[in-house]
């Protein structure tokens, strides 16, 4: 009876999960939890975290949220678009753990910073920031909102009768 | 990212003619907003969700506005100050979280008020699960968190007014707090959305400016560097002197906590032109890079200048803006930027009040079946009791206040962001997955930072409450959600397919 029930448990954790990792995002999103908890259970695992343990967070925080934009676009162009650039910025994330310290004796600067930190700030900060509103700019009408998206949804709001209303805020927007 | 401030201890006293003279002329403008716009709030849809009429310049700063609170301005840059470079990542994913923010959520939350009434985040829950139980069960969650955010924000007004003012804290926690209500409770969102352009514009432009005295006095980035690195090099590593994976855990809150910001996100159900989010994560990005300049720019001259002995110490890391604005900026422009620094907190409180007072008189009347007839006339009131509340949990030792403000972010991203922002773009997630991962994220949360706070148990260096709940909030959800069903009315499904 136990064996039958913990199978039809375990069947159904596979039928689930296989329909959430089928999609890029979704195993972007498991893939990046289960780096997150990996990262966190280190810390209590040995004493005091080891150094990939930061590495590891940082990454997985990216895959995550990268995980999370790709459920939310279309198929497509701008998915792909979208994946490799997170990947690429985790990539980069965990890189970051690579670059030797500066020697204070002999200080090298890029753009008056020493090279980790100015691999931290402008690579990992500003230039995300320059790039990535863009590409949510240009891929918006394909794999966002396009004017005829907007108009299937007020079509379907006008054919579909209000709820009945649940407070004085009735009305919607438009 | 509105944390509370931190500090539990008072300003130096910036008190003087011209400081209460421009805070005077802050405050005068913020008045005359709050009646302009009490004039034109008639319902609570225009209440809640300012008529869902704002454009998109509006939406930007309104936002940013809430999103940045005090902590960006004087607690973000004394972290810096005092554990060096590992305090950034708080604000190193500015670059792609409002683009994240505006693929996950903004354009589901808009249109799902095309199809439905929509006041509140919790409103969104129960259009996703068909469930009154999630509406009520997030309402809850929001109001435990901004209680103890909102005694950070009042308590924090109450310093910066004192400061200003020569008020003393009590009557400056008074004084803040009657200020925010004036326009919160007359005008709602309307009022505190073009109050937030007013302020936001402020916060950008004062730490721009900041900004340029901090690399004119340190001779540069690298003049800055080169003094750093000669007496605290580990300050200038990349997480400074915190460990990796604390610095690890601000990014990966701070990243994927946007999307459960209940007080920011609500803001997209008030744009009028949905096509407008085009540009929204351009002009939002561009905005915020602006605004926490300051916070990495002052940490980071502040270190330099002692270092140099051309200041001294401050006593308490939150020192460090004020210090280096009295010692180093002209006074015309450290008034303007303690003005900034209440604008931060008063906008911050305001979208608090407005989410806690939809709670309270919309999400869990509704919630239990027993909606009330006039939400507008009890949102004003319940504004008041509210504001009222957090000014006297304010006056609270210092050190409790600032444990109630810590826990605010980490609940609301742990009990919102499984439900609202993987709910809402995954038809697969249940009304049990969002239910468990809600309960998993409230009862967590409150339970490990009381024990914690309490010290019955620490938890290993680097580790994050915050982080660990939101791992295990949205691996519940996801779990049991793969167990269970999911239900979708036909609208909600076309919001969550196009």
């Amino acid at each position: 009876m136990g064996g039958k029930a913990s199978e039809a448990v375990a069947d159904a954790v596979a039928r689930g999960m296989s329909r959430f990792g089928a999609h890029p995002g979704g195993m972007l999103l498991i893939a990046g939890l289960a780096g997150a908890g990996v990262a966190y259970a280190s810390a209590f695992l040995a004493p005091g975290a080891p150094m990939w343990a930061g590495a590891l967070l940082a990454g997985s925080a990216v895959v995550t949220m990268t995980g999370a934009a790709l459920l939310a676009v279309r198929a497509g162009r701008s998915m792909v678009v979208l994946g490799s650039g997170g990947l690429l910025l985790a990539l980069g994330v965990v890189f970051l753990w690579t670059i030797p310290t500066v020697d204070p004796a002999e200080p090298r600067f890029l753009l008056g910073l020493p090279p980790a930190v100015a691999y931290l700030l402008y690579g990992l900060g500003l230039l995300p920031a320059l790039i990535v509103p863009f590409v949510y700019a240009w891929s918006f009408e394909r794999a966002t909102l396009s004017q005829e998206d907007l108009d299937r949804v007020r079509r379907e709001a006008a054919a579909t009768p209000p709820e009945e209303p649940d407070s004085d805020a009735t009305g919607r927007a438009g | 990212m509105p944390l509370p401030l931190l500090q539990v201890v008072g300003l130096p006293p910036f008190a003087g003619p011209t400081v209460a003279g421009v805070a005077l002329v802050y405050g005068t403008g913020i008045l005359a907003i709050a009646v302009w716009a009490a004039r034109r709030t008639r319902t609570a849809a225009d209440f809640f969700v300012a008529g869902r009429g704002i454009g998109l310049l509006a939406l930007t700063l309104a936002t940013l506005a809430s999103n940045i609170s005090g902590f960006a301005f004087i607690g973000g840059p004394g972290l810096v100050y005092a554990v060096g470079l590992g305090a950034v990542w708080i604000v190193l994913p500015a670059g792609i979280t409002g683009a994240l923010g505006a693929w996950v959520l903004a354009k589901r939350l808009r249109l799902l008020a095309e199809v439905r009434p929509m006041l509140t985040i919790p409103d969104a829950l129960r259009a996703r699960y068909g469930s009154r139980l999630v509406q009520g069960l997030a309402g809850v969650a929001i109001l435990v968190a901004i209680v103890g955010y909102m005694a950070a924000q009042v308590r924090a007004l109450g310093i910066v007014t004192d400061a200003v003012f020569g008020t003393g804290l009590g009557w400056g926690i008074w004084l803040g707090a009657a200020v925010v209500v004036a326009y919160s409770a007359t005008g709602g969102s309307l009022s505190g959305v073009y109050a937030d352009v007013f302020q936001g514009l402020i916060m950008a432009c004062a730490s721009t400016l900041v900004f340029a005295y901090v690399l004119d006095v340190g001779s540069g980035l690298s003049g800055l560097s080169r003094t750093i690195l000669s007496g605290d090099p580990e300050f200038l590593e990349p997480w400074g002197h915190l460990p990796p994976l604390a610095a690890a855990s601000f990014f990966f809150v701070f990243g994927l906590g946007v999307l459960g910001q209940p007080h920011v996100l609500h803001k997209f159900f008030m744009l009028k032109d949905p096509l407008r989010l085009k540009w929204f994560p351009l002009l939002g990005t561009l905005a915020l890079v602006l605004t926490i300049l300051l916070f990495v720019g002052v940490g980071l001259a502040v270190k330099a200048l002692v270092l140099r002995g051309e200041l001294p110490a401050p006593s308490n890391p939150d020192f460090a803006t004020p210090l280096f604005l009295l010692r180093r900026t002209p006074l015309l422009l450290a008034a303007v930027v303690l003005s900034g620094i209440l604008a931060a907190i008063m906008s911050t409180m305001n979208a608090f009040l407005n989410v806690g007072s939809a709670v309270v008189t919309h999400d869990i009347p509704v919630a239990l079946g027993r909606p009330l007839r006039d939400e507008l006339l009890w949102a004003r009131w319940t504004t008041v009791f509210l504001a009222a509340a957090a000014a006297v949990a304010a006056q609270l030792p210092g050190t409790l206040v600032a444990f109630l403000g810590v826990f605010g972010w980490g609940l609301f991203a742990s009990t919102l962001v499984p439900a609202l922002a993987i709910g809402l773009n995954w038809a697969n997630g249940s009304r049990k997955g969002a239910v468990a991962s809600i309960v998993t994220g409230l009862v967590l949360t409150l339970s490990l930072e009381t024990a914690v706070f309490l010290r019955w148990f620490t938890l290993p260096a680097g580790t994050s409450i915050a982080g660990m709940t939101l791992v295990a909030s949205l691996i519940v959800y996801l779990a049991v959600s793969s167990l269970s069903k999911s239900e979708i009315d036909p609208d909600v499904r076309l919001v969550m397919e196009v």
